[in-house]
């Protein structure tokens, strides 16, 4: 099965954005992995907590569009967030991943080549 | 304000929690929470919580495991306690055995309280060596004490 993983953002929470992203991995059957990366200057037990409610709350979106998903938190303390997110592609054997962008206030999913 | 520790009930702990697989500690610590009258219907309650596996892998790493599910069968929200020596696949994305299990258990209305339940466990077992303290609890109320003090 393919993995495909979404660089979580703190703003993603947007129901369009989320919903196109399930429909999408649900048509290429394949298991999301959900990254969310805590900024370590900010880290702290609320912040933490915040992080976890977006990944959960995805966990429950994805589980209502029956796609198969795991979770990922990480704290950017030793590593930037791109080392991060290249050690996760390389370990978790990522097919591509998907992030975010805004498009004139809009936020849409973006399609990035993970490997 | 949800407090895990008030969540989780000296009955609701099971220290030597017995089973191979998944369905084996989720039905037990199910069974704990049928038997204090948090569930309502047993198997409905584990068939629920088995579909969420299905798709997710609830294993978050270093040990711990957190099976949960929303559903019609539970009375209120809910966490039920085991440590399982051995160790059960519960897939992690670590690929390591999962020793302590958190079963959740939610009324399918309480999608907030569920959420933020989920989150603060996932982040107390993130604290260095937690899995260790709480393999060496001898007692349930001093799992609940020392939840109480990290949350």
């Amino acid at each position: 099965m393919k993995r495909v993983l979404i660089y979580v953002e703190k703003n993603i929470s947007n129901q369009h954005t989320i919903t196109w992203i399930m429909d999408f991995i649900k048509r290429l059957d394949a298991r999301l992995i959900s990254l969310y990366i805590i900024e370590h200057d900010n880290a702290n037990d609320d912040i933490e907590d915040e992080a976890w409610k977006i990944l959960y709350h995805i966990e429950d979106i994805a589980f209502e569009h029956e796609v198969k998903i795991s979770l990922l938190l990480e704290k950017n303390d030793e590593k930037t967030s791109i080392e991060i997110i290249n050690n996760v592609i390389s370990t978790y054997d990522i097919y591509f991943m998907i992030t975010t962008t805004y498009v004139e206030g809009v936020k849409i999913p973006q399609l990035v080549v993970g490997r | 304000m949800i407090s895990i520790s008030q969540l989780i009930l000296p009955s609701y702990v099971e220290l030597k929690l017995e089973g191979v697989d998944k369905l084996d500690v989720i039905s037990a610590l199910s069974k704990k929470l049928y038997s204090n009258k948090v569930i309502e219907n047993l198997d409905g309650f584990i068939d629920a919580v088995m579909e969420r596996e299905r798709l997710e892998s609830t294993g978050i790493g270093r040990g711990f495991a957190i099976p949960h599910a929303r559903s019609k069968f539970v009375k209120k929200l809910s966490v039920a306690f085991g440590i399982n020596r051995k160790g059960v696949d519960f897939f992690s994305l670590d690929k390591k055995p999962s020793y302590v299990i958190f079963l959740v258990a939610s009324p399918e209305n309480d999608k907030a309280g569920y959420i933020t339940t989920l989150a603060k466990l996932s982040r107390l077992m993130r604290r260095e060596n937690m899995c260790e303290i709480l393999m060496n609890v001898k007692t349930p109320e001093e799992v609940i004490e020392i939840i109480k003090k990290n949350e």
